[in-house]
C-alpha cells in the first residue's frame, strides 16, 4: 500500500503538468512503449530483475525522441504521432513476447504481471527502490520547479528568459518515463495512463492555482489507490490496478459535476444570471412606465408589468420586495422606493433620453 | 487453399480493412479515438457475454459496438466542458472502461476463454480453426468472412460518401455551410472504425489493431497530399506489410501480428527517413 500510495503521489504530480500541456495521451504511450525493452532486456538476461524496467525506461525514452522526430518533420498530427509510436513499439513488443512464451522458463510470469499489474506481488526490497526512486524524482520536480512551471504555461516567456524549453522538455519525458516504468508493476501497461489524466483532471475542476491544483491531484490519487489496494486485497479475484482506475475516474465524475468549475456550479451560475437579468428588466419596466409621468414613485398594476415582464412576475417582485427596491402598498399595486430609484439613476438618462 | 493462405489471406484482408477509416482519422488529427474505441469495446462484449452467456452470438457484437458509440459520445460530451481537452477525455474515459471490464472478468467469468491476455494480443495463428460449415460444406474461416464484409462495407461506404467525407474531415465549417452535416459523418466514420476494430478484434488484438489503423494510413499521407492517392497508397502499403510481416513471422516462428506491425513501424520509420534526407540538399 505504500508502494502505491508513492507512485501515485508522483503520477499524480506529474499528470498535473501533461495535463495542462495537453499531452495527456503521452502516459499512455510511453507505458505501451516499455514493452519492447522489457522483453529484449529480458530475452538478454534471462532473469527478472530490477534491470529489466531499466530497459523499459530506455526504450520509452526511444518512444519519446521518435515522437518529437515525428511531429518535427512531418505534418502529421501530434496524435497521428502518438498513434504510430504506441502501437510500433508494442507491436514490437508482442513480437518478443512471443519468443519470451516458448522459453522453458517459469519467470515468464512476471512480464505477464507487467500487462495489467498487481500491488500484491510486491517484495520488499522492490519497494525500497521504488520509494528510493519516487524521492529522487520529488525531489527533481522541486529542484526544477520554476523552470517546469514557468514552460508549462508559457513556452516563448520561458525562452526568452533563457530557460531552454527542449531541455526542459528532455527532463520531464525522463521523469514521466520514469515514473511510468514504477507504476507498471502496480496498475499495468493499459492503465498507466488514467493515474496520469485523471486525478489532476479531478483537481483541475476545483482549482486554478497549480499548487493547489498538485496538492489536491495527489490527495485524490492517495485516497484513490489506499482505497483500490485496500479493496483488492480484500477480494481475492480483483487485481489492484482496475480497482484503482474505477475509483480515481469515480471521484473526477464527482468533481465534474459537483466541482468548482464543474457542470453543477455552472448550470446554477447560469440560472442565478438568468434571475439578475430578470429582476433589472423588471426595475427597469417601472422607469419606462414613470416615462410620462413626473412622479417617479407612481404604484402601477400587477398586470401592466406582467404584459412586459413575461414568465415567474409574481417571484422576481417579491424578491424585489425583499431587497427594498419596490414596495407594494396595496393588493396588486406595486412601485419604486427611493432605494430602487437609486439603483436605476444609471439607466435613468438613458431610458429618458 | 492451406491453413497458411488462409493466414495471410486474413492478414491482408484484415490490413486493408483497417487502413480505410485510418486515413480518415489521421487527416482529422482523431487518430487515438481508435486506441479508446479497442479497449472499451471490450466492456460491452463483457456485459453481452454476462446477459446471454455464449461467446458466438450477435448480441456480443451489439454489446460492443453500442459500447464503442458510448465511448465516442461521452469523449464528445466531455471535451465540450471548460476545463477538459480532448486528449484527457479519452485519457479518461477508456481506461475506466477498460478497468470495468476486466473487474468483470475476474469477478464472474474468471473460468471461461475471455481471457484478458487473449483480448490484449489477439494471435492470427488461431483464426483458421473457426470454420464457416453450412449444410457441412466447408466455406472457409470464419474469420475470413467477416473481414471480407467490413472490407467491402468499408470501400462501398467510402466511394458512395467519398466527397461529403472529405469535406466534412478537411473543412467542418465549409461541410455545415453547404448542408452536408459533418456532425453526422463524424458519428458514420466512428461507427465504421468501430465496426472494424470490432471485426479485427479477435485476430490481431486491442492494441495492435491501432497499428493497422494507423500507421499504414500515417505513412501514406507522408507519401502523398491527394486524398485519392492516400487511399491508395495506404492499401497497398498495409497489403505488402501484412505479407512481409507473415513471412517475418514464419522465417523466425514468431507472433505474426507483431511481425506484422514491427515491418510497418520499419517502413514508417524509413519513409519518413528518405523523404527528409531528399529534401534537405534542395
Amino acid at each position: 500500500m505504500i508502494g502505491t500510495c508513492l507512485v501515485a503521489t508522483v503520477n499524480g504530480m506529474l499528470g498535473c503538468f501533461t495535463l495542462l500541456r495537453q499531452q495527456s495521451l503521452i502516459g499512455d504511450t510511453l507505458a505501451h512503449a516499455t514493452l519492447p525493452g522489457i522483453c529484449i532486456f529480458f530475452l538478454l538476461l534471462q532473469q527478472k530483475s530490477f534491470l529489466i524496467l531499466l530497459g523499459g525506461v530506455c526504450s520509452a525514452l526511444l518512444g519519446a525522441c521518435l515522437f518529437f522526430v515525428i511531429t518535427q518533420y512531418t505534418h502529421l498530427k501530434k496524435d497521428s504521432a502518438l498513434g504510430i509510436i504506441l502501437s510500433f513499439f508494442f507491436g514490437t513488443g508482442t513480437y518478443f513476447l512471443s519468443f519470451i512464451q516458448k522459453l522453458p522458463h517459469a519467470q515468464k510470469a512476471g512480464i505477464h504481471k507487467l500487462l495489467f499489474g498487481n500491488a500484491s506481488t510486491i517484495l520488499e526490497h522492490e519497494l525500497i527502490v521504488i520509494a528510493l526512486l519516487c524521492c529522487g524524482i520529488l525531489f527533481f520536480i522541486l529542484q526544477w520547479w520554476p523552470e517546469l512551471y514557468i514552460s508549462t504555461f508559457d513556452k516563448h516567456f520561458s525562452h526568452s528568459l533563457g530557460i531552454h524549453p527542449i531541455k526542459v522538455d528532455i527532463v520531464f519525458l525522463i521523469l514521466l518515463a520514469v515514473t511510468i516504468t514504477l507504476s507498471l508493476h502496480l496498475v499495468g501497461i493499459v492503465l498507466v495512463s488514467s493515474l496520469l489524466v485523471a486525478a489532476p483532471l479531478a483537481a483541475r475542476q476545483w482549482t486554478n492555482n497549480l499548487h493547489i491544483l498538485m496538492i489536491l491531484s495527489v490527495i485524490f490519487s492517495c485516497i484513490a489507490s489506499c482505497l483500490g489496494t485496500y479493496i483488492s486485497s480484500i477480494a481475492p479475484h480483483i487485481a489492484t490496478g482496475p480497482t484503482i482506475v474505477v475509483i480515481i475516474s469515480c471521484i473526477t465524475f464527482f468533481s465534474l459535476i459537483f466541482g468548482i468549475q464543474g457542470y453543477l456550479h455552472k448550470f446554477i451560475n447560469k440560472r442565478k444570471m438568468m434571475y439578475q437579468i430578470k429582476e433589472h428588466t423588471m426595475l427597469k419596466n417601472f422607469l419606462l412606465f414613470n416615462e410620462r409621468d413626473t412622479d417617479p414613485l407612481k404604484l402601477h398594476d400587477i398586470k401592466a408589468l406582467a404584459a412586459i415582464g413575461k414568465k415567474s412576475t409574481n417571484k422576481i417582485l417579491k424578491s424585489l420586495l425583499q431587497k427594498g427596491y419596490i414596495c407594494n402598498p396595496s393588493g396588486t399595486m406595486w412601485g419604486l422606493t427611493a432605494l430602487g430609484l437609486k439603483k436605476l439613476q444609471p439607466y435613468g438618462k438613458k431610458i429618458s433620453l | 487453399m492451406n491453413i497458411y493462405h488462409e493466414i495471410l489471406l486474413i492478414a491482408c484482408v484484415t490490413a486493408s480493412a483497417c487502413t480505410l477509416p485510418g486515413v480518415f482519422l489521421v487527416a482529422r488529427g482523431i487518430a487515438l479515438i481508435s486506441d479508446a474505441i479497442s479497449h472499451s469495446i471490450l466492456l460491452g462484449m463483457v456485459i453481452a457475454f454476462l446477459c446471454v452467456h455464449s461467446i458466438n452470438s450477435w448480441w456480443i457484437f451489439i454489446g460492443a459496438l453500442i459500447s464503442g458509440m458510448l465511448t465516442v459520445g461521452l469523449t464528445e460530451f466531455l471535451s465540450h466542458a471548460k476545463y477538459i481537452k480532448k486528449d484527457a477525455a479519452v485519457g479518461l474515459v477508456f481506461p475506466l472502461f477498460f478497468s470495468i471490464a476486466v473487474i468483470l472478468i475476474n469477478l464472474y467469468a474468471s473460468s471461461i476463454h475471455l481471457d484478458t491476455d487473449a483480448v490484449l494480443l489477439g494471435d492470427l495463428v488461431f483464426t483458421p480453426f473457426h470454420r464457416f460449415i453450412i449444410q457441412g460444406l466447408d466455406y472457409g474461416p470464419i474469420t475470413l468472412w467477416s473481414m471480407s464484409a467490413i472490407l467491402g462495407i468499408n470501400i462501398i461506404g467510402i466511394t458512395l460518401f467519398y466527397k461529403e467525407l472529405m469535406v466534412s474531415i478537411f473543412d467542418p465549417d465549409y461541410a455545415h455551410s453547404i448542408s452536408y452535416r459533418p456532425n453526422f459523418f463524424h458519428y458514420a466514420l466512428m461507427l465504421i472504425t468501430s465496426i472494424t476494430i470490432i471485426g479485427a478484434f479477435d485476430t490481431v488484438g486491442s492494441v495492435l489493431v491501432i497499428s493497422f489503423i494507423i500507421v499504414p494510413a500515417a505513412t501514406a499521407h507522408l507519401l502523398s497530399y491527394n486524398l485519392a492517392y492516400i487511399l491508395l497508397h495506404a492499401l497497398g502499403i498495409s497489403i505488402s506489410t501484412a505479407i512481409a510481416g507473415y513471412i517475418l513471422a514464419q522465417y523466425t516462428q514468431g507472433s505474426i501480428t507483431g511481425a506484422i506491425t514491427l515491418v510497418q513501424g520499419i517502413v514508417f520509420f524509413s519513409i519518413l527517413g528518405i523523404l527528409n534526407y531528399r529534401k534537405k540538399p534542395s
